[in-house]
């Protein structure tokens, strides 16, 4: 990851200051191995690691940091799959439709 | 058994129970939030009187709640797809 901070945007606190998760607070009892080798790149570029024209990542995601608001009633978190109103968000791409 | 009323409560502790679930989703990306730790306390106690008072009227909804003395009861509740529509 960190060889990719210098691509966050100054706006991205949430991914920068957020606090460990369980999972990574755990890391230090797990084998650390590098990521895989890229495998052998079939295209030209001259730099198999990128194929963009400014050497930046061809795509990365991110996940902004959710802050606490209000909530559903149980019964509507249920019908709508979340507790929070801020992730209750309209679902567009269905097969065969364009966004 | 009265069938509505058995699907209330099974549907009041299917909600509490996904409450209880999803803050805790929450809460495993932000495990100080303070407000997130209350709401959780909040589901589990709606959970576990949901699921108590469900246990109390129709049966174990688990294993480990069965009292298994004199027989193994905790299957015979209907199934999923033994419910009425």
């Amino acid at each position: 990851m960190s060889r990719y901070n210098s691509y966050y945007p100054g706006n991205m606190q949430g991914m920068m200051g957020r606090t460990p998760t369980r999972r990574q607070r755990q890391s230090s009892c797990m084998t650390r191995s590098e990521p895989p080798a890229a495998p052998p790149s079939a295209c030209a570029c001259p730099d198999s690691t990128s194929c963009t024209a400014d050497s930046s990542p061809a795509a990365m995601a991110f996940i902004n940091r959710q802050l606490w608001q209000n909530t559903y009633d149980n019964e509507t978190a249920l019908c709508r799959g979340t507790i929070f109103p801020c992730l209750d968000l309209p679902f567009l791409a269905y097969r065969g439709a364009s966004i | 058994m009265n069938c509505c009323e058995r699907d209330a409560m099974l549907r009041r502790l299917q909600a509490a129970d996904f409450a209880m679930i999803d803050v805790g989703l929450y809460l495993d990306t932000h495990p100080d939030c303070q407000s997130g730790l209350e709401y959780f306390r909040r589901a589990r106690a709606e959970r576990d009187a949901a699921l108590n008072a469900f246990e109390a009227s129709y049966g174990p909804m688990t294993m480990d709640a069965s009292a298994a003395e004199g027989a193994w009861d905790w299957t015979d509740q209907p199934w999923p797809w033994e419910m009425e529509a």
